[in-house]
């Protein structure tokens, strides 16, 4: 559909949000708990390893952290189980997210899953929950399988994954009764080829100066692409809409409606809940605007290659070491955070870089120090502003508002 | 002797294999330009080694934007297949400086198709070697540097798009070659001498080339862990487990859950109540 060109941008991304919500609301996470009350069987998982086999198996999936957003800091109810963690009794340390998990889990507000997959991973967070899904008593009797990843990126440590996680297909097939269909897996997979080429296409047209839309929309991209819409055609033609709606945009030279942008950024890190508290006033006040987080952008995502099945889970592997941003970043050298960092800057034509410093993510922290230099050498101002991204209290976003202020003007960025 | 002097040799010796097979293989030398040793500054560098190109190169020479229906051609995209490698050595004979070699087609012999994309770039210079690789690394981040030409991906690979405007310009891997060594020999002055190699002739072409690739990234990384420590700072954490001296506590914790989850199931444990 071709909207008129003045009446576009506004009306065309109402309704792309509006259809993200209907898409959510249908997806897997929507229905959790209509399958809970029907009694239908569930997987959860430890992080989005393989959505397409969920998919191609109609096997309704969830990923434990993300419940930790949608039962709790999506429902104003993050604090309190935050707090509610810590009553518990559990480790300060723990990413406020993975605390929310963990204790919806140890409350039994986690639907009980028929399987559930593991995988080491970069968040040493997850690999607690991990265990403590493991142990938990009233899960005993539920069938779990855990997987090693290599450190290493190399095509031996990809195979190496992808024939230890085809064991889990078995094990799906006898805790949920679906059959798995080859065929079928190699459609969705095909499905979802389209929509990580799309969510790259898309993506990169935030290089555009100005920008087009704001950050909000990578995250979305991600999520329809990777977890509500994954291989389902409905999502590949949101992304493709998305993308066409985007690209007009930046034909037209328009930027962000109502801003006028004057300091370009990066925010390397997960957007906050607290977004709303803090980027639409950064872009108001001082004309900053955010081209970038964590999960709005990623390196371009690995091909599926359909041939085999071994084929298939070789390049979930991949996916999943060098195409998920978190686990491509920091399941590696410091450097390749660096670089990729580097490679935004450089490439979105970015000021400066703001590193948030997730309380949680203490392997993005103790790559500051190199990333600072590599800034350095190439000339880009650099904060650390060390936040919760989860939880606004460790640090209000009129602080940290305060802070990026304080930053644009001592590196002079401010006009 | 370098380390990474065998894999310049199995490079050239790929491309021989090639020329062999009959791929169609081309051989591009840029103008005779001294290193830039004498010159007085980077930007001066830059004009000198660039002269004469149908695009212009440098900071601000693109909008850093390609869209697909402004795209000529496309490079190395996951479908079609990318390869990338960085040499670097201070072996004098293995680099001949200004050569650009392509095999496959050409620019203006593709248009609105997409190639397979290898791209080889082999460094020579006093001292240089694997440690120095990653930092060389980051001058090849093209972003907004090349008038006509977008670098998509991030690092390890090339995807890339030409656009219509720079192809009627007449932007082919000569220019290419020759706009990559201007940025790297002006942002470096270790760098003497670069000599570039393009593939475009097949997806199977890239096989060989990306198996140089895979091992050459082994070394470059111990380059950089070794570049870094001199720096005092240590990039990698040992995520393996019999590398970390906590373990012995890990064990003891692993096994007092064992034992718990044992005594949770047995009949009058936890879970059986």
């Amino acid at each position: 559909m071709t909207l008129p060109a003045a009446s576009q941008p506004a009306d065309a991304y109402a309704q792309l949000k509006s259809e993200f919500g209907s898409m959510t609301a249908a997806s897997f996470q929507g229905r959790m708990a209509e399958y809970v009350a029907s009694g239908t069987p569930i997987v959860a998982g430890t992080d989005d390893f393989f959505p397409e086999l969920f998919t191609a198996m109609e096997v309704p999936f969830y990923f434990v952290v993300r419940q930790g957003l949608e039962l709790a800091f999506h429902v104003g109810k993050g604090p309190e189980a935050v707090d509610g963690y810590n009553e518990l009794g559990g480790s300060s340390s723990l990413c406020s997210l993975q605390k929310a998990a963990a204790y919806l889990l140890m409350k039994g507000r986690l639907p009980k899953p028929s399987a559930i997959v593991m995988t080491s991973t970069s968040c040493d967070g997850q690999t607690a929950v991990n265990e403590m899904m493991a142990n938990y008593a009233p899960w005993s009797d539920v069938p779990k399988m855990s997987f090693d990843a290599s450190f290493e990126k190399d095509e031996a440590s990809m195979e190496y994954l992808g024939k230890q996680w085809m064991r889990f297909i078995p094990l799906v097939e006898k805790a949920t009764g679906r059959k798995f269909d080859l065929d079928r897996l190699k459609e969705v997979c095909e499905e979802s080829n389209r929509q990580t080429r799309l969510l790259f296409d898309f993506q990169e047209l935030r290089r555009a100066v100005p920008s087009p839309v704001r950050a909000e929309w990578g995250f979305l991209a991600y999520m329809a692409a990777r977890w509500s819409g994954c291989g389902r055609p409905l999502a590949t033609a949101w992304l493709q809409r998305l993308f066409d709606t985007t690209e007009r945009r930046v034909r037209d030279g328009k930027g962000i409606d109502g801003v006028e942008e004057k300091i370009r950024y990066a925010w390397f890190d997960i957007l906050p809940c607290w977004s709303d508290q803090l980027f639409p006033r950064l872009e108001r006040e001082l004309g900053a605007v955010n081209l970038m987080d964590l999960y709005g952008y990623s390196a371009p995502w690995p091909v599926i290659d359909t041939s085999t099945l071994e084929t298939i889970f070789t390049s979930f592997a991949k996916r999943f070491l060098i195409g998920n941003p978190m686990t491509r970043q920091i399941f590696a050298l410091s450097t390749v955070y660096g670089g990729d960092a580097v490679h935004i800057a450089k490439n979105f034509k970015c000021d400066a870089i703001l590193m948030p410093s997730h309380v949680g993510h203490k392997d993005g922290a103790a790559s500051h120090r190199v990333v600072h230099d590599l800034f350095r050498e190439i000339g880009v101002p650099f904060l650390v502003v060390g936040c919760d991204v989860f939880d606004e209290r460790y640090m209000t976003s009129d602080v940290v508002f305060n802070k990026i202020e304080a930053f644009f003007d001592t590196s002079g960025l401010r006009r | 002797m370098n380390v990474l002097d065998a894999y310049l040799e199995r490079v050239y010796a790929l491309v021989e294999e090639m020329r062999e097979r009959a791929a169609l293989v081309r051989v591009y030398q840029a103008p005779g330009i001294p290193g830039t040793g004498d010159l007085p500054g980077a930007s001066d560098a830059l004009a000198r080694l660039t002269e004469g190109l149908p695009i212009r190169v440098g900071p601000g020479a693109s909008p850093g934007l390609i869209l697909r229906s402004d795209t000529f051609l496309e490079l190395g995209s996951p479908e079609a297949g990318s390869c990338s490698l960085l040499l670097a050595t201070d072996t004098t004979r293995l680099v001949h400086d200004g050569r650009v070699t392509l095999v496959g087609p050409e620019v203006g012999e593709s248009a609105g198709g997409s190639l397979p994309f290898g791209q080889v770039l082999m460094l020579r210079g006093a001292g240089l070697g694997e440690k120095d690789l990653d930092e060389l690394q980051r001058l090849l981040v093209v972003a907004g540097q090349i008038e006509g030409y977008m670098v998509r991906s991030a690092p390890g690979n090339v995807w890339s798009r030409v656009s219509q405007e720079a192809a009627a310009k007449g932007f082919s891997f000569a220019t290419l070659g020759r706009a990559l060594r201007a940025l790297v020999m002006s942002g470096s002055p270790a760098v003497e001498a670069v000599e570039v190699l393009f593939v475009t002739s097949g997806k199977a072409d890239l096989v060989p080339l990306e198996a140089a690739a895979q091992q050459v990234r082994k070394i470059a990384r111990e380059g950089t862990r070794e570049r870094w420590k001199v720096k005092g700072y240590d990039i990698d954490c040992a995520n393996d487990c019999s590398a970390c001296g906590d373990k012995p506590v890990c064990d003891d914790i692993r096994s007092v859950l064992k034992e718990r989850q044992h005594i949770d199931e047995s009949p009058g444990g936890t879970h059986a109540t």
